[in-house]
């Protein structure tokens, strides 16, 4: 069947999404604990959680700025920072970051395929 | 900036929308039934009779129809629409797309329903899928019909009115057999394929895991989500894709014809079909033809239940299991790390990805078999025979514009990219797959097959 009008140019088999989440909560919370209210805290515990989560702001946002540069935007929801680019693929995502120093445990890196057409 | 699918409000995914619509049609046709209004319905189940050079006997009989042929359209067309207005699809596009659709669907059933069509073995699945990649294949499709080739959102509907045609009893009894016959058939062929890929072709793990999923577990949509699951490479996803297609469109036109001639009954039939097909649309197209070949009588839909029974029950329920199980070995194994130094893996991906269609599958067969539990006797073997007979045709139409769907979107010249590699290895686990399905559902497990009705 002819086009009649305009045929567009097929589209590829599928099309993909990466998406890095970045938490914005450090590993370990000192404060975890005693958030119960069961046990005492110190100023000092408060200072230390208070420097974990700078130091982790800090990493999270040296990781967007890397991602940054490589096209990915940025939506921020349940304490995390999700980066997302439908041009790098994720192994590429994933190389740029250990390549930078940051490590597997910093971010969490998925990749979602779609159809490109109604195929099967 | 795209959206995952996943990601996206309830409201905007096709899965909801096939159970909408479906759930929403067995529940008029069944509170129509019992209080009245049901004519409308009962018009829309057009049926097409077998002819042969008495041209008069089917335009007298779609004359008959010309009011029912109206509301099928119009009903279908209108709700198929609502929902791809909400999805965000191009509306003005898919009503024109699918009205062609549907002229091309009236078209393939006459011809279909013809004695000598019949007698070449060209029953409305095949010709459908046929005509339609020859449409495909020989031009380019204008831009306004290609947003009404749906397979998937077709399929999912059909899936989930044939749920209501099939007692939730059935599923109950046979679904764990055929969850036992899927897993035994998908771990044999997931591995023959990867190892093959991997030891003797020397692919990428992750190229060789997409393969064998596509191969092993749910056609593309296994591809798809093991090739996310592990970050596949875009091009080797597609690569599997294109190896899903050709050797599903294969096999709808092989496994019908080679059950006759093996002489199998239609549910050890639809079984293998269920077993050994690649995709849930090609899988319905390749039990229908098996029983629009075989008419047995009384068992005219026993293949395309049994073959649901694997397919769906036994084999796409577990696509979540299988892309966590991939994305754990991708930072473990493949990355030679340990799971305490690798990175974080989203658990949440079993639900993910799990295909919701499928709930809409099991509430309809529970609310079928729980409606004819509550009626008496007399009414339920009516509404049995009669509303659910109903249901049923309206299921066949869905299939039809399924299958018309699958053939204007194979595009051969569009997937003939890859190497020999990834296709030597993929056809490894289909000579596995095939003989290996017809042995479980053919000899081990055939009394139970044989009776599923």
């Amino acid at each position: 069947m002819k086009s009649s009008g305009s045929p567009e140019e097929a589209p590829p088999i599928v099309t993909h999404l990466t998406r890095v989440k970045l938490s914005l909560e450090p590993d370990s919370d000192p404060l975890a604990e005693a958030a119960s209210g069961k046990s005492l805290i110190t100023a000092a515990m408060v200072d230390h959680a208070g420097r974990q989560v700078a130091e982790r702001y800090a990493r999270v946002i040296a990781m967007m700025e890397l991602l940054a540069v490589h096209g990915f935007v940025f939506r921020t929801r349940e304490k995390a920072v999700f980066c997302y680019s439908s041009e790098v693929e994720a192994g590429v995502a994933k190389r740029l970051l250990l390549t930078a120093g940051f490590r597997d445990r910093e971010f969490q890196i998925h990749l979602e395929y779609d159809r490109g057409w109604g195929m099967l | 900036m795209g959206v995952r699918q996943s990601d996206l409000p309830l409201i905007k995914r096709e899965d909801t929308w096939a159970i909408i619509i479906a759930l929403g049609l067995t529940l008029l046709i069944t509170f129509t039934f019992l209080s009245g209004g049901y004519a409308f319905f009962k018009a829309m189940a057009v049926n097409v009779p077998t002819w042969s050079n008495d041209v008069s006997k089917v335009t007298d009989a779609l004359a008959k129809s010309g009011l029912g042929i109206l509301y099928l359209f119009g009903f279908f067309i209108l709700a198929f629409a609502f929902g791809a207005k909400v999805m965000g699809y191009n509306t003005q596009r898919f009503l024109t797309g699918f009205t062609v659709l549907f002229i091309l669907s009236l078209i393939v059933t006459i011809l279909g329903s013809n004695k000598y069509m019949k007698d070449l073995q060209l029953e409305t699945p095949v010709l459908a899928l046929l005509l339609g990649m020859l449409i495909a294949n020989i031009g380019t499709l204008p831009a306004w019909f290609k947003e009404a080739l749906r397979t998937e959102y077709y399929v999912k509907t059909g899936i989930i009115l044939l749920g209501a045609t099939l007692p939730f009893t059935i599923i109950m009894s046979a679904g764990p057999l055929a969850m036992m016959q899927a897993t035994i058939v998908a771990v044999v062929t997931f591995f023959a394929i990867y190892l093959a890929a991997t030891k003797l072709f020397k692919l990428d793990p992750r190229f060789a895991a997409t393969l064998g999923a596509g191969g092993s577990i749910c056609g593309v949509s296994g591809a798809i989500a093991v090739g996310g699951a592990c970050r596949a490479e875009k091009e080797h996803v597609s690569i599997a894709i294109s190896m899903v297609i050709i050797w599903a469109i294969a096999m709808v036109l092989f496994l019908p014809p080679m059950a006759m001639h093996l002489g199998m009954a239609p549910g050890p039939a639809g079984a293998w079909i269920g077993t050994s097909e690649f995709a849930d649309a090609a899988g319905f197209a390749a039990a229908s033809q098996y029983n629009a070949l075989a008419q047995v009588p009384g068992a005219d839909d026993t293949a395309v239940k049994t073959f649901t029974l694997m397919k769906v029950v036994g084999r796409d329920m577990f696509i979540g299991l299988w892309a966590l199980m991939a994305a754990i070995l991708s930072v473990t194994l493949w990355e030679k790390k340990s799971i305490g130094e690798s990175e974080r893996v989203d658990y949440s991906q079993i639900w993910r990805r799990f295909p919701k269609f499928v709930i809409g599958f099991f509430i309809a067969s529970i609310f079928a078999t729980v409606v004819i539990m509550m009626l008496d006797p007399k009414t339920g073997s009516a509404f049995s025979k009669d509303a659910l007979s109903t249901v049923k045709t309206l299921r066949s139409w869905t299939f039809t514009w399924t299958f018309l769907a699958i053939g204007l979107t194979t595009r051969f010249r569009d997937l003939m990219n890859f190497g020999w590699k990834p296709l030597a290895a993929f056809t490894i686990g289909v000579i596995i797959n095939v003989p290996l399905g017809y042995w479980l559902s053919n000899v081990i497990f055939q009394a139970y097959w044989m009776a599923v009705k």
